[in-house]
């Protein structure tokens, strides 16, 4: 199904994070999943196997209570402590953290829904794992938002909008890529408001997506604005 | 057959670049869904050999099997919005290039291939023939597509310094006389340059009720 989402390029490659899974019984023709297995030995992967597949990979699975999932160690609670205290660098650990962070949210969350109606239905009682789950999701949405809407966003937003004719690479290049588009839109909006302001009557323009370099961003000076013709 | 590996080069080549269509990738990643169509068919079709009538007397697919399908089906998947993304960003682009054919500063051009040359040639011809038909005065949609439209919408303002001494008759046939911090209902055309310049404030609805 075709969603605004379908086309974008970030989200598509923010879905290639692996996640940890486990097998909850034997997969044929997939032994090649795992990581320790010599080529040949077996056909299947057996069951309680750890292994790690894309988000996109993995997602039926989950839905369908096929394996056991847990959230990628970039993810876990020890980094989600390190990025709320600020100590970590966001961008090495993965250019798409947010976008990817929200990603696998949403996959823990119908995770957890699906596996706990099939789980109540057949009356298994392993429901302790679901809820570490469910808190694991809910802190990670805690964390993403948390570093997204702080002490970043503030500076990204001074910088988008005050850095016209600046050299930013020094500050972008640690950026995300969903932080990137931000401050890009913010500057094209903010160089976009200095050319109107110099040369007037030219259309101001609305902030859509440049493929421009993150060096710098200039109103043009040298080509003068449209001058419309005012009959009086 | 590598899972989603090629659908995933060419996104990051379309990320890194204004390279040329790359045909070897797009064909590399078409081979690849083929493969994996051909794969989910041959388990779908091995499966069904092997099932086995379940308590309610209808035949069902072994559980073992049924993740490597869903596999199959989510990497044709992947790959097909790999591919129709490539192409849909590299149309964006052109069109893009289309409409303004002066370059961005620091902006690598859009390299195209032989398809997206005649891909933009056939879209300027259809923009040449709507101006034709429908403005036959317009020689080109984009010189026009560059100026703004006139607007005469009347904006609500406040005057922060006083552009003119006394009453002044604007362009739009109001007369006013700007007084330092009255507030005027007028045609934007009239006053734009005033705002422009720091003269006269725009105001919201928010600010009206201060």
């Amino acid at each position: 199904m075709l969603t605004k989402n379908y086309f974008d390029v970030d989200a598509i490659l923010a879905e290639e994070e692996l996640v940890p899974c486990q097998s909850n019984f034997d997969f044929s023709y997939l032994s090649h999943l795992d990581p320790d297995e010599r080529p040949g030995k077996r056909h299947y992967l057996p069951e309680g196997t750890k292994f790690k597949v894309p988000v996109w990979a993995v997602e039926k699975w989950a839905t369908l209570g096929f394996v056991k999932l847990s959230l990628p160690r970039h993810f876990g609670r020890k980094a989600r402590e390190r990025i709320e205290a600020g100590e970590a660098d966001i961008r090495k650990r993965n250019e798409r953290f947010f976008i990817a962070g929200k990603r696998l949210g949403e996959l823990l969350d119908t995770y957890t829904a699906h596996v706990e109606k099939a789980w109540r239905r057949s009356g298994d009682s392993d429901l302790r794992l679901l809820e570490l789950i469910k808190r694991e999701s809910a802190q990670l949405r805690r964390t993403l938002l948390s570093a997204y809407t702080g002490q970043r966003l503030s500076q990204t937003l001074n910088w988008a909008l005050s850095s016209v004719g600046d050299d930013v690479t020094e500050y972008t290049k640690g950026l995300t890529e969903l932080e990137r588009r931000l401050f890009l839109s913010g500057a094209t909006a903010a160089s976009s408001h200095e050319a109107w302001k110099v040369y007037g009557n030219g259309r101001l323009l609305p902030v859509t997506e440049h493929k421009r370099t993150i060096r710098s961003v200039t109103p043009d000076l040298q080509v003068p604005g449209n001058k419309r013709q005012r009959i009086s | 057959m590598d899972f989603g590996r090629y659908g995933r080069e060419l996104l990051l080549e379309l990320k890194r670049s204004n390279a040329a269509y790359n045909d070897t990738l797009v064909s590399s990643c078409l081979q690849d869904l083929n493969l994996h169509v051909c794969a989910l068919g041959d388990q779908v079709a091995a499966a069904s050999r092997d099932q086995h009538a379940s308590t309610d007397g209808k035949p069902k697919l072994s559980m073992s099997v049924r993740p490597s399908i869903l596999l199959q089906e989510a990497a044709i998947h992947r790959n097909k919005r790999c591919l129709l993304t490539y192409h849909w960003v590299r149309l964006q682009r052109i069109q893009k290039q289309y409409w303004s054919p002066r370059q961005e500063e620091n902006e690598e051009p859009q390299q195209l291939g032989p398809a997206e040359e005649d891909f933009l040639q056939a879209y300027q011809q259809l923009h040449q023939r709507y101006a034709q038909n429908t403005l036959p005065f317009v020689d080109d949609l984009r010189a026009h597509a560059g100026l703004p439209p006139l607007n005469t919408e009347r904006v609500l303002l406040r005057v922060v310094t006083a552009p003119t001494e006394g009453p002044v008759v604007l362009a739009s046939g109001v007369s006013v006389e700007f007084r330092v911090g009255a507030t005027h209902f007028l045609p934007w055309n009239d006053v734009e340059e005033w705002v422009r310049k720091g003269h006269l404030r725009v105001l919201t609805g928010e600010e009206h009720n201060e």
